[in-house]
């Protein structure tokens, strides 16, 4: 391999900072109790917790009680829409639930579980060329029945921004929860201002330069939930396990760097994705650069057509480029990208999907290299 | 030095293959087709997700990258449907076959000239020489583990850009030298089973994709005496002997054939099994045709079997005629028959019906 190596997948995870590092290695080593105990080993994880815990609503604006720690972003998916139904269920309540096939495979497939298990009855909201879901319909499908509306802040795959104060408009008048995926959004968007329009949403650390199999939902006091992992009582007695305190410390500390840093970091993200799209247009007139108006600044997302991304992916990974085509969570998966067939694409046009998604670490000169290499790879 | 695209199975043969590559300064990379399976059943057996997992972990460690390719519905059109076509027709198919034809070497050096590499590789124990750009196709060093038998098919444009690394060593060289290399994938077994039915009989495989023309019949002998019935022609095998139901005193039963116009399936006595005359179609020789009409040859009319002596004589219509010295059990039409001259495969064809 041996060739320098330039990452623009950050989209599915994101390094470790250095500053996160320090902090999970500290804790590692000398906040090791485990926090449900009475002895002072215990009272000093469960302080590090509270504080991780506190500092993290306050971002939020939200109260501490209203966060649960999970494994990562697909859990607290699950949670909330399983947990929710669940509880309806008990109240002899099929819920109709609405959400996009926009959505990460955890919320569609988890809806079509729910469906296949009688448990809940999804409406499908019709999606728009620009990646976002159409609201207009959105509106139209609402039933009485409607108790839940899911749908993500930012696009994992597109980089498209999602109408969600407008989603909300139309659904908090009438009493239906909102869950908000928010699992791409942390490293552009305003969290507390996202916190404000759900009952229920997600994040996952990996994505905001903290560590891997952490994150959190974040629920409203009045939503009801049943927990899907029971045990002890951790997590207000909603998910149980003992709790993974240096990743719970990282995530705070990734999420606190995150949302301070958050209208420096789309700026820089801007400078590298202006000049990119430029670059795409000059070079490559006939690719379609998907949701340019509605995408935030650190996703492009590119079709090229004819050309495959897989093997436009493989040729550029041996030059030392890493991307992706949409989500890591269907790579491998030889069907075409449901959301961008939903977004009114043909499988052929799908199937020629490219990533470029940036970090705090990519370079101008990066994407000058990118550009270079995509030319070689597509046009050589 | 060259770039080399190297089938990764996950298995010792291809990581060794691997190794070798990189100790010999190629330029590296690794692939894995994904191949169709079953629905309903977790994967093709070729490509496990346990398999792709160590392919992975070798490549890593040889420093290579590694690359998982979608193959299910080139493999599904190019072997499966031909596979319950074949069926159909009453003969017996040879799936592995076309699998390395169309798939296993078409596919990935397809995927390889797109990345720009030159060569393909693999971890078959069979050699292959060049000579002023004719290509010879040999059967590997050991016997024991010897493939060529799935390879005849290949093209000289195939066979010019595909390497063997393990061609001039031993199974159990191979281990040593991957265990020195401190390569510790599981040593899986080289089956001969279906790849993609799991845990299916093929039986219950056809019945499943509607494989059409299956109805019940008699179960005649060589004279035409009615013996039972059976529960349609493609569930038998040429040589099955259990399940047939028919005993008695004259010992056990054996399929000896398959009879498409009648629907009778023909059995008999052990010693009605053998047969000297073989005839076969769609030839496919490797590097050139035969000049003379009749050559002495020996001959393999199956994978496991042994190989015989025996003369080949060339028909019109690109068939042959091949006379065995001694008789052959079962012959099974639809498999391939394969040619070879010393430990050079020169090509092959498929077992036609004796009429």
């Amino acid at each position: 391999m041996g060739s320098p190596l330039f990452y623009f997948d950050f989209a599915a995870t994101t390094f470790v900072s250095e500053l996160v590092s320090l902090e999970m290695k500290k804790t590692t080593a000398q906040v090791w109790g485990n926090a449900s105990g009475l002895h002072q080993a215990a009272q000093k994880s469960s302080a590090a917790i509270s504080t991780a815990r506190r500092k993290i609503a306050n971002i939020l604006q939200v109260a501490t009680n209203e966060i649960i720690f999970t494994s990562g972003g697909s859990e607290a998916n699950n949670l909330s829409l399983k947990g929710q139904v669940i509880s309806w269920n008990q109240q002899g309540i099929i819920p109709h639930i609405l959400s996009s096939k926009l959505e990460h495979a955890s919320i569609v497939k988890s809806l079509e579980q729910l469906v296949a298990l009688g448990w809940a009855t999804v409406g499908w909201v019709d999606c728009k060329q620009n990646g976002t879901p159409d609201v207009d319909d959105l509106e139209a499908k609402i039933t009485e029945a409607t108790k839940l509306g899911c749908f993500m802040a930012v696009s994992n795959e597109t980089g498209a921004v999602f109408p969600i104060k407008k989603i909300s408009g139309l659904l908090k008048p009438k009493g239906i929860h909102l869950h908000i995926d928010a699992v791409q959004a942390t490293v552009t968007e305003n969290l507390a201002k996202l916190a404000g329009f759900a009952d229920t949403l997600s994040l996952s650390a990996h994505k905001f330069y903290g560590p891997k199999g952490i994150g959190l939902l974040y629920k409203a006091q009045d939503v009801e939930l049943t927990p899907l992992i029971t045990g002890g009582a951790q997590e207000n007695a909603l998910r149980a396990g003992t709790e993974n305190t240096p990743a719970i410390l990282g995530m705070a500390k990734a999420l606190d760097i995150a949302q301070a840093d958050l209208a420096s970091n789309k700026a820089y993200f801007k400078a590298l994705k202006d000049p990119m799209l430029i670059g795409v247009k000059n070079s490559f007139p006939k690719a379609i650069v998907l949701c340019e108006a509605t995408g935030a600044s650190h996703i492009v997302s590119v079709l090229f057509c004819p050309h495959e991304a897989s093997r436009i992916l493989r040729k550029l990974d041996l030059k030392g480029f890493q991307l992706a085509s949409g989500s890591a969570c269907s790579t491998g998966n030889p069907e075409p990208s449901a959301s961008i067939l939903a977004m009114g694409y043909t499988p052929l046009e799908a199937k020629s999907l490219v990533r470029v998604s940036f970090g705090l670490t990519s370079t101008k000169e990066e994407i000058d290299m990118l550009l270079n290499a995509l030319k070689e790879v597509l046009n050589g | 030095m060259a770039k080399v695209v190297i089938a990764m199975s996950g298995g010792v043969d291809s990581s060794l293959a691997a190794a070798l590559l990189v100790e010999q300064g190629h330029e590296v990379i690794g692939m894995m087709l994904r191949l169709w399976a079953e629905e309903g059943c977790a994967s093709n057996r070729c490509c496990t997700p346990e398999s792709v997992d160590d392919a992975k972990m070798v490549a890593d460690q040889l420093g290579i990258p590694f690359y998982v390719i979608d193959y299910k519905a080139r493999f599904k059109e190019q072997v499966v449907d031909p596979f319950i076509r074949t069926y159909e027709q009453n003969i017996t198919p040879n799936p592995c076959v076309l699998c390395n034809e169309h798939v296993r070497f078409g596919g990935l050096l397809e995927e390889a000239l797109d990345l720009g590499a030159e060569f393909i590789a693999t971890g078959h124990y069979a050699k292959i020489t060049n000579e002023k750009g004719t290509c010879r196709l040999f059967r590997g060093l050991d016997l024991s583990k010897d493939q060529s038998y799935v390879l005849y098919r290949l093209k000289q444009e195939q066979l010019a850009k595909v390497m063997f690394p393990l061609g001039e060593y031993t199974k159990v060289e191979t281990r040593k030298m991957a265990e020195e290399r401190g390569i510790s994938v599981a040593d899986k077994p080289d089956s001969q089973d279906l790849c993609f039915t799991g845990d299916h009989d093929y039986r219950d495989f056809l019945v499943k994709h509607q494989a059409k023309g299956i109805k019940t019949g008699n179960m005649v002998d060589r004279a035409g005496n009615i013996l039972g019935k059976h529960r349609g022609l493609p569930f038998y095998t040429i040589g099955q002997r259990r399940g047939l139901g028919i005993g008695g005193p004259n010992g056990p039963y054996f399929v000896l054939s398959l009879d498409s116009k009648t629907n009778n399936l023909v059995i008999g006595q052990k010693t009605e099994r053998g047969t000297t005359v073989v005839h076969a179609h769609d030839l496919h020789f490797l590097s050139t045709k035969p000049e003379v009409e009749c050559l002495e040859i020996t001959a393999k009319i199956r994978y496991t079997s042994p190989q015989k002596e025996a003369s080949l004589q060339l028909l019109p219509d690109n068939r042959a005629q091949i006379t065995f010295y001694a008789e052959m059990l079962d012959v099974a039409p639809g498999q391939s028959i394969v040619f070879y001259l010393d430990d050079e495969v020169i090509g092959g064809g498929f077992i036609e019906k004796e009429n």
